[in-house]
């Protein structure tokens, strides 16, 4: 595993949190 | 951050393995409002809900984000109620971390955790006297004073 398999939509990670009964991990990403 | 923290392979398998990872843009004009996004990096747990438990703000070395992502979690579950699952994370913090800056937190919010499911003061009490023993220079400390005066 070489990377973070982030995803980008909160509703879709809030949903897959409901799921697999886990925590979201949100971060605000700034490119800068 | 995401050159430094997120490349780790500690925390990449942490953060995989203990949660669903969402990344949204900081100027989202959506999401950065309705968290009150005002600074990066901000980095947020949230239970299934979507309801905020814990955030940080400001770098985090790949050394102090996994206990900084304990202490959350165990924020989290304590938030919920569940007062098992808080305290076996804060343990986690006093048993991989113990010098991290974290653990006096994680010291005080174990004792509050026992001590809501048992109604025991002697959780209070031993709150103070393990920040006094180990982290004498923690404003946890000053925190758990008023523990001290439960003493008989």
């Amino acid at each position: 595993m070489s990377k973070i398999a982030w995803i980008t939509s909160l509703n879709e990670g809030l949903k897959k949190a409901e799921v697999e009964n886990k925590l979201v991990f949100l971060d605000f990403f700034n490119p800068n | 951050m995401n050159a430094v923290a997120f490349s780790d392979s500690a925390v990449i398998y942490f953060i995989t393995d203990n949660f669903v990872p969402v990344r949204v843009m900081a100027d989202d004009p959506i999401l950065a409002k309705q968290f009150n996004i005002k600074w990066t990096p901000s980095l947020l747990i949230l239970n299934a809900k979507g309801i905020e438990n814990y955030r940080t703000l400001g770098f985090y070395p790949p050394q102090d984000l996994i206990p900084s992502l304990l202490l959350g979690m165990g924020k989290a579950y304590f938030n919920r109620g569940d007062r098992p699952a808080a305290i076996n994370y804060f343990n986690r913090i006093l048993a991989a971390y113990h010098d991290n800056s974290l653990a006096p937190e994680a010291v005080y919010m174990k004792g509050v955790s026992n001590y809501i499911q048992t109604h025991d003061v002697g959780h209070l009490i031993d709150i103070y006297d393990q920040l006094e023993k180990e982290y004498p220079d923690s404003p946890w400390l000053t925190r758990a004073e008023p523990y001290s005066l439960l003493k008989k």
